[in-house]
């Protein structure tokens, strides 16, 4: 009796004991319903809300590496303008960081997709709710990936839901964009249309424009053009409606392919450190950029607007430009970006930004055909696609005597060229695009050379088209050392 | 047979029998300390004839021979024997014994002789622990054994550092408390009054029996259970009053009006960065109007301290009780500052039958604190430093006052802070347990014990709305509450065995299992209200959190003890702990621990020997273990704290949280232990010593991880926390005790002294860890680094001040020297008049590779005195304590001297360097943060101190004048005058060189002797009544 009541006490298995504030993965799996499914789904999206990508530094760095815009001083602002980007700069390692966060989520959804489908005869959600939700993290991972190549180059490549604190080597750029463009077909396969799922998931059309995208940047003319072509269902907006594309009334607009959300709300200050966690769903873009004047547009960019384009008024807010609720308040000082300011309904900006990011748009899905039938040879129906936004902004059309009297003929492959050049610069300026677009010409050099005033900027594109990979990810990896720097850092 | 012979034979019997004792009687009283001793022995030596003193400790002992010698004895205290000598009366005095061989020592899970203790294990009395009025147990242990450092809190109910042995964990390092079999952490809830003796278990073969707890050592506390024999009733009371007169000289009002016009003329220069003072730049000639406010004087105050206690104990054969209850008010030398703490007690133990009996003990606790406010992160001290001496506290209409614009003064004004902020937490606290023990064969002992461990907290804290009518107002309230609760429900069944064979062989076993049970629970709630500041709960909307964590610990014990005619003895013992906290490839932990001691005393060669009549020799080896980990750092978990507004609106969203460790285990201290126990002249003389070797392994420590797991970073990627450094402690303490009287005369004196060394074995794979970042500075103090002692300083190395710009040219070049065109491109840039660093590395320029260790907050050594005296009904005591050769970081040297910011100062910049040439250590003034306050060995000072902790003097009345003012109903009436903290010896400048440790917002220590500007501890003055009746 004694000796049993001495090892009564106690069961070993009893050492176990539950989280209560979270939930096993295993539980999570087992218990799955579609609220819990949009949920993991949903989380897939969060850390493009943070500092490193579109609350900050997502468009800032973009944005400043190119030639759009000019920084007033801001710290945040002027290392990448000036190529001054260390290893040990936070922007660098923000958005890296944040990044691969993203991937996490994405690759939590898309490693545990037969579990997920296990749960489909007992709970709420089919088959091909589940398809629509793999797909969805299979486009954010593929957009993460495209984010990361191209700033950085050939990452490390994660894609187990478990991951391991060991270190894990760089992949080619090769590698890289083979999961890429894996991820963004196979989600181009999987996912809804836009209208069959909420706004600001990802959709079939997103995928394919974004597949095209990164069949574009590779120079994969052919199965850019593919992709391309299988994107249906959006539309121009009217010349009345394109300021839609940059305010918060418009979002989710038919000329909208992909979004990031931030609808204004933040707790507990969560936005000053804005990590995923916690409500923090404010972007600081136009308080930065329009408000504090951290970034203005370079008188190039808007020497490069036609007189009569009505595209750099919607743009830019020049000194005498009226703005505003009742369009009365009177821009008195300097040149500020207009787009994604808030100040087409508001009086001023507030740091607690609504606007979502248009991340894809209709417009450059148009702009990329024709990019893509220039390559290929066929200039006619490149032509036509720029002719498309040309019509929208009802502007003169490219191969009219109008457009040849203002410098852009279009009689041979180089000028379409340069048309398209000129028409993606005008219609997608601020919308970092553009840096891209001239690595993708091998017109960076040329073009970031100097500045407004004609002074060096210092960019080599052998060291500048590639951002260092943070110091914090060379130290804690061991699979990295210094020697795996990309080159000039 | 005639009638002579007859009577010669009578007389030779009356004779014989006078002479051999026969109808001799001797009486008298036997008292320790004027307190009589009930159930003292006394025994004629050499014979069994004896008595045993009675409730009033009277005794009276007849049939002995003339030259008989009477033995008295009592556990506990010196044996004594006195020839009898024909007297009648025989008073007797006993003195105790700090370490008396036959006490009894509670070694966990059981007890044991002192005679065969082979681990290390320190005891204290109450009696010992009745001498200070304490606030708590850990602050009463303070210089009461070696081995055991404490640093006490500042203020009323503040947290007391408890180290035992030194530091030997990152973590948490706090010691196990062990209440009457029953974990608990309510430490502060219980009062000492209740208590009865405290154990310390130092070394790991002692501690091992507690497994994966026992690591940072153990504090067990036995409270009193009451004895068979008449109801005994203790009623002791004191009030006093403490009071602090240091203060730092600061600047008055004509020092202060001057010293701001030298800084607006440099506020006036172009392009230097600095700002004008309007109230001096607008009117040159402003002389403060008179004004003359001795701001430290506002904050400190003379605070009254009052404490009473009640128990009863008393017993019959068939039942022992013991009920008590204390009230203790202490208010803080700061105003609005103050602790209580209520509590109650009831023990009680019943014999069902001759081997089965049943117990309960319960204490109740309740303590309420109000804390010092710390307004936008400053100590208190640091406003009332900082505020200029012409500004007002309060206008003529009562309101507050404070700096205003013109002042460009940002000193809050503490006294309104005091007043509008409040920071308050009470704590209802149960420690308890049932247990029933029966003995099964002789010698073999069942016994089951449930015991509960339960806590019911609350803070509130409350920040109203004000209006300092200068710079500072605040139009909302914001009041913030937290309920918490922890139950610990201990299951533990025991089973042991202790007898002797053949005389000689004496063997004890115990048996072991135990299960313990936690929950914690906790809510946050807050709310902001803007419309009055006079409502003190949540109104309206706000933020709310709560959190739930579990907690199971399953235990196996076995220990076996062998001693060989109580000359060779052996234990050991092993421990299997299984836990929650564990990572599933962990969950099971082993504690093996064996010592083994020689009494040589007891060898022929010195059994008989006049001088030593005691020499033991030990030796301990045991494996320990640290369990407090982070709760769920194990598994990585569906968590839902993230958000995204899809849809319209913001959802929920879900993904795993954090980086898992599931090798995640308990930290594991290594001990070895090798000691001696010598009694001299029957103990007059005792002295004990320990070496230890602690080593610390797989200490819990975060290390960085690579951002591309993506485990939900910032800029880096999150830590995880790791099984990964090592420390070690070395060291040795000393234990010397020495007691003798003559007549009524009794005196004594016991000293201990501890030495020990830790040092950084490894901290994974962290370079260095830079922690302590103190808020002034905004800049880390404390470093770990390998191969070095825990928590470091680490800085510059502070030259002197820069005389001339020449000087700056040939250390450190002309591009270093400010030229105040904003264009040089040097990253250090200096003046005539800046500090100059030490270019450790010799580059010619001051950089953070110029770092280097500044300073070790850990003592070379600590020590206790403690001496005592007693003629007839006076007694005397004093205790002192002391730490030596430990480097203290002064931040009032920054509040005093920083010169960044336009804030009241030290009388130290009256010499401040102001034109070139001038040769000083102080610095210019030189608006902003600055390179001047770079954390250097400008703040680092000696800390060591030796400080007359306590200093005692008592009166008993005499037990004939008891008898014949209260007829016998009173026993003992003692009162006494004390003062604490009386005198300090030391060279540091700060307010007071016993600074507690630097606890980061977790509540785990990131820096030691890290004077943040702390209030000190006050010197206190008491009287008190003991009566027993």
């Amino acid at each position: 009796m004694v000796v049993a009541m001495l090892f009564i006490v106690s069961c070993d298995d009893d050492a176990v004991v539950l989280n209560n504030n979270e939930i096993p993965q295993a539980t999570f799996f087992s218990t799955l319903d579609a609220a819990g499914l949009a949920s993991a789904a949903n989380a897939t999206y969060v850390h493009f809300q943070t500092q490193g990508l579109y609350q900050r530094f997502g468009y800032i760095l973009p944005d400043t590496f190119g030639d759009e815009m000019v920084p007033s001083g801001d710290p945040n602002f002027l290392p990448s303008y000036e190529y001054r980007i260390s290893p040990e700069l936070d922007q660098t390692a923000l958005l890296w960081t944040q990044a691969y966060n993203g991937i996490a989520r994405c690759n939590f959804l898309i490693r545990n997709e037969q579990l997920i489908r296990d749960r489909v005869a007992n709970s709420d959600f089919t088959d091909a709710d589940v398809t629509n939700r793999i797909g969805e993290a299979r486009f954010v991972r593929g957009l993460f990936y495209f984010i990361l190549v191209k700033r950085y180059g050939g990452v490390p490549l994660e894609l187990e839901a478990e991951t391991s604190i060991t270190g894990v080597p760089r992949s080619t750029v090769d590698q890289v964009y083979d999961v890429i463009i894996n991820d963004l077909t196979m989600a181009s396969n999987m996912l809804f249309s836009k209208g069959a799922t909420e706004n600001g998931r990802a959709t079939r059309g997103a995928a394919f424009g974004m597949l095209g995208k990164v069949y574009l940047q590779r120079k994969m003319y052919n199965e850019a053009q593919t992709a391309l072509a299988q994107v249906s269902g959006y539309s121009l907006l009217s010349k009345e409606n394109y300021r839609d594309n940059f305010n918060d009334g418009g979002e989710f607009n038919d000329e909208s392919m992909f979004e990031v959300i931030f609808n204004g709300e933040a707790e507990n200050n969560a936005q000053w450190n804005a990590n995923g966690e916690g409500v923090a769903e404010v972007t600081f873009h136009a308080q930065e950029y329009s408000g504090w004047g951290n970034a203005r547009p370079s008188q190039k960019m808007i020497d490069e607007f036609e007189d009569d384009d009505h595209r750099l008024a919607d743009a830019i807010l020049q000194p005498g430009d009226t703005f505003g609720a009742a369009n009365d308040q009177i821009k008195d000082d300097g040149n500020v970006w207009f787009k994604f300011s808030q100040l087409y309904e508001n009086n001023a900006t507030v740091p607690e930004g609504a606007t979502n990011a248009r991340v894809l748009r209709y417009a450059d899905v148009v702009l990329m055909q024709a990019e893509v039938e220039n390559r290929l040879g066929n200039d006619p129906q490149a032509i036509a696609f720029l002719n498309q936004l040309r019509t929208r902004s009802e502007l003169p059309l490219y191969g009219s005597a109008e457009m040849d009297s203002r410098g852009y003929p279009v009689d041979t492959p180089d000028n379409v060229f340069r048309a398209i050049v000129h028409e993606r610069m005008v219609e997608l300026c601020a919308e970092q695009q553009r840096f891209d677009d001239l690595i993708r010409w091998d017109l960076d050099a040329q073009e970031l050379a100097t500045d407004d005033s004609g002074n060096p900027r210092g960019y080599n594109p052998d060291v500048h088209r590639l951002m260092p990979i943070p110091q914090v990810e060379i130290d804690t990896n061991e699979e990295l050392n210094s020697s795996d720097q990309n080159p000039g850092y | 047979m005639n009638a002579k012979y007859v009577r010669e034979l009578l007389f030779v019997l009356i004779v014989l029998s006078i002479n051999i004792g026969f109808g001799q009687t001797v009486t008298g009283e036997v008292t320790s300390s004027g307190t009589p001793l009930p159930g003292a022995s006394i025994v004629v030596k050499g014979t069994t004839n004896g008595t045993q003193t009675d409730f009033d400790g009277r005794y009276t002992l007849s049939n002995f021979a003339d030259d008989a010698i009477m033995v008295i004895s009592y556990l506990g205290f010196i044996t004594q024997e006195i020839p009898i000598q024909n007297r009648e009366v025989i008073d007797i005095v006993l003195v105790e014994d700090a370490e008396a061989l036959s006490e009894v020592v509670v070694v966990g899970y059981g007890t044991q002789r002192r005679s065969d203790l082979t681990t290390s294990i320190s005891t204290i009395s109450s009696e010992k622990l009745a001498e200070i009025p304490s606030t708590d147990i850990g602050q009463a242990l303070q210089g009461r054994a070696a081995g055991v450092t404490v640093t006490n809190g500042g203020s009323p109910g503040e947290r007391n550092a408890v180290r035992i042995r030194g530091l030997s964990t990152f973590g948490n390092g706090d010691p196990l408390y062990v209440v009457d079999g029953v974990f608990t952490t309510s430490i502060s809830n219980i009062s000492p009054a209740s208590i009865k003796k405290v154990d310390v278990l130092k070394d790991a073969a002692a501690a091992a029996v507690y497994g994966s707890r026992g690591s940072n050592g153990v504090i067990i506390i036995t409270t009193d259970k009451g004895k068979e024999g008449k109801p005994k009733f203790n009623f002791n009371t004191y009030t006093g009053w403490q009071r602090s007169n240091k203060r730092y000289d600061v600047l008055n009002t004509a020092q202060y009006i001057q010293y701001i016009s030298e800084i607006n003329a440099q506020g006036q220069v172009p392009n230097a960065g600095g700002t004008t003072i309007d109230i001096i730049n607008d009117n040159p000639n402003f002389n403060g109007n008179g004004v003359e406010t001795d701001w430290q004087d506002a904050l400190f105050r003379s605070a009254p301290i009052t404490s009473h206690d009640f128990n009863v104990s008393g017993g019959s054969e068939k039942a022992t009780y013991s009920f008590g209850a204390s009230v203790f008010d202490q208010d803080g030398i700061y105003i609005d500052t103050n602790f209580k703490r209520y509590t109650f007690n009831a023990n009680s133990e019943f014999k069902i039958t001759d081997k089965f009996k049943v117990g309960e003990t319960f204490a109740l606790g309740f303590t309420e604190r109000v804390a010092p406010q710390v307004s936008d992160g400053r100590e208190p001290l640091l406003n009332v430093l900082a505020s200029a001496p012409y500004t007002l506290i309060r206008n003529a209409d009562g309101s507050f006052s404070g700096q205003t614009d013109a002042d460009n003064n940002n000193a809050r004004n503490q006294i309104r802070v005091q007043d509008s902020d409040d920071n308050l937490s009470r704590n209802t606290s149960i420690i308890g347990s049932l247990y029933a023990e029966y003995e099964l064969l002789e010698g073999l002992k069942f016994r089951t014990q449930f015991g509960l461990d339960a806590f019911y907290f609350l803070q509130d804290n409350i920040l109203r709305a004000y209006d300092e009518g200068g710079q500072f107002s605040k139009p909302n309230t914001d009041i913030s509450k937290t309920r918490a609760n922890q139950i610990s429900r201990i299951f533990t069944n025991s089973l042991s065995y202790n007898n002797t064979f053949g005389d000689v062989h004496n063997i004890g076993a115990t048996l072991v299992s135990e299960r313990q049970d936690i929950k914690f629970q906790t809510l946050t709630a807050s709310s902001t209200n803007d419309v009055t500041n006079l409502i003190n709960e949540l109104v309206g909307t706000g933020g709310t959190s709560s959190l739930t964590e579990e907690e199971v610990l399953i235990s196996y014990l076995g220990r076996l003890n062998y001693a060989y005619d109580g000359k060779y003895l052996v234990s050991g013992s092993i421990r299997r702990d299984k836990s929650s906290l564990f990572g599933p490839n962990n969950q099971v932990g082993w504690f093996p621990a064996a010592s083994i001691g020689w009494v040589v005393s007891k060898e022929s060669f010195l059994i008989d020997n006049p001088v030593i009549n005691n020499l033991k020799l030990r030796a301990s080896y045991g494996v320990t273990g640290n369990n407090r980990i982070p709760r769920d750092v194990a598994n990585a978990n569906v968590a839902f704290q993230l958000n995204y507004p899809i849809g319209g609106q913001t959802q929920l969203a879900s993904g795993l949280s954090g980086i898992a460790n599931p090798d995640v285990k308990w930290e594991e201290g290594i001990k070895q232990n090798f000691g001696f126990d010598l009694g001299l002249w029957n103990n007059k003389v005792t002295l004990s010593g320990d070496y230890f070797i602690n080593e610390s392994n797989d200490l819990l420590v975060s290390e960085p991880t690579r951002p591309s797991i993506g485990g939900g970073g910032g800029n880096a990627g999150l830590p995880v926390i790791r099984n990964a450094a090592n420390i070690q402690v070395d060291g040795f303490e000393l234990t010397l005790g020495y007691t003798d009287s003559e007549g009524d005369f009794t005196w004594g004196a016991s000293a201990n002294i501890t030495f020990a060394e830790s040092e950084v074995k490894s901290i994974g794979r962290n370079d260095q860890i830079l922690q302590g970042r103190i808020n002034p500075l905004e800049a880390s103090v404390s470093r770990l680094a390998v191969g070095e002692p825990l928590y470091h300083f680490f800085g510059l190395v502070f030259d002197g001040v820069y005389s001339t710009e020449q000087d700056i040219i040939d250390d450190l070049g002309a591009d270093n020297l400010d030229d105040f065109s904003g264009t040089s491109t040097a990253s250090y840039l200096v003046r005539p008049g800046d500090v100059r660093y030490r270019d450790i590395n010799g580059d010619g320029d001051i950089t953070d590779e110029d770092r280097t260790i500044i300073g070790d907050p850990n003592p070379d050594f600590t020590y206790a005195i403690n001496l005592n005296a007693a003629y007839k009904g006076f007694d005397l005591s004093a205790l002192i304590t002391g730490v030596q050769g430990a480097d203290a970081f002064n931040t009032n040297v920054f509040n005093l001297q920083g010169q960044e910011g336009v804030l009241n100062r030290g009388v130290e910049v009256l010499d401040r360097w102001q034109a070139p040439g001038d040769v000083t250590n102080v610095p210019r003034f030189r608006f902003g943060r600055n390179t001047n306050n770079d954390i250097s060995t400008r703040f680092v000072e000696d800390a060591s101190y030796a400080r007359l902790k306590n200093v005692t003097l008592g009166y008993s009345l005499s037990s004939n004048v008891l008898d014949r003012a209260f007829n016998g109903h009173l026993s003992k009436i003692r009162v006494y005058v004390q003062s604490q903290n009386l005198v300090t010896l030391t060279d540091y400048s700060g307010l007071d060189p016993e600074i507690e440790p630097f606890y980061s917002a977790a509540g785990i220590i990131e820096g030691l002797n890290i004077d943040r500007g702390r209030g000190p501890q006050p010197v206190t003055f008491l009287t008190g009544l003991q009566i027993e009746f």
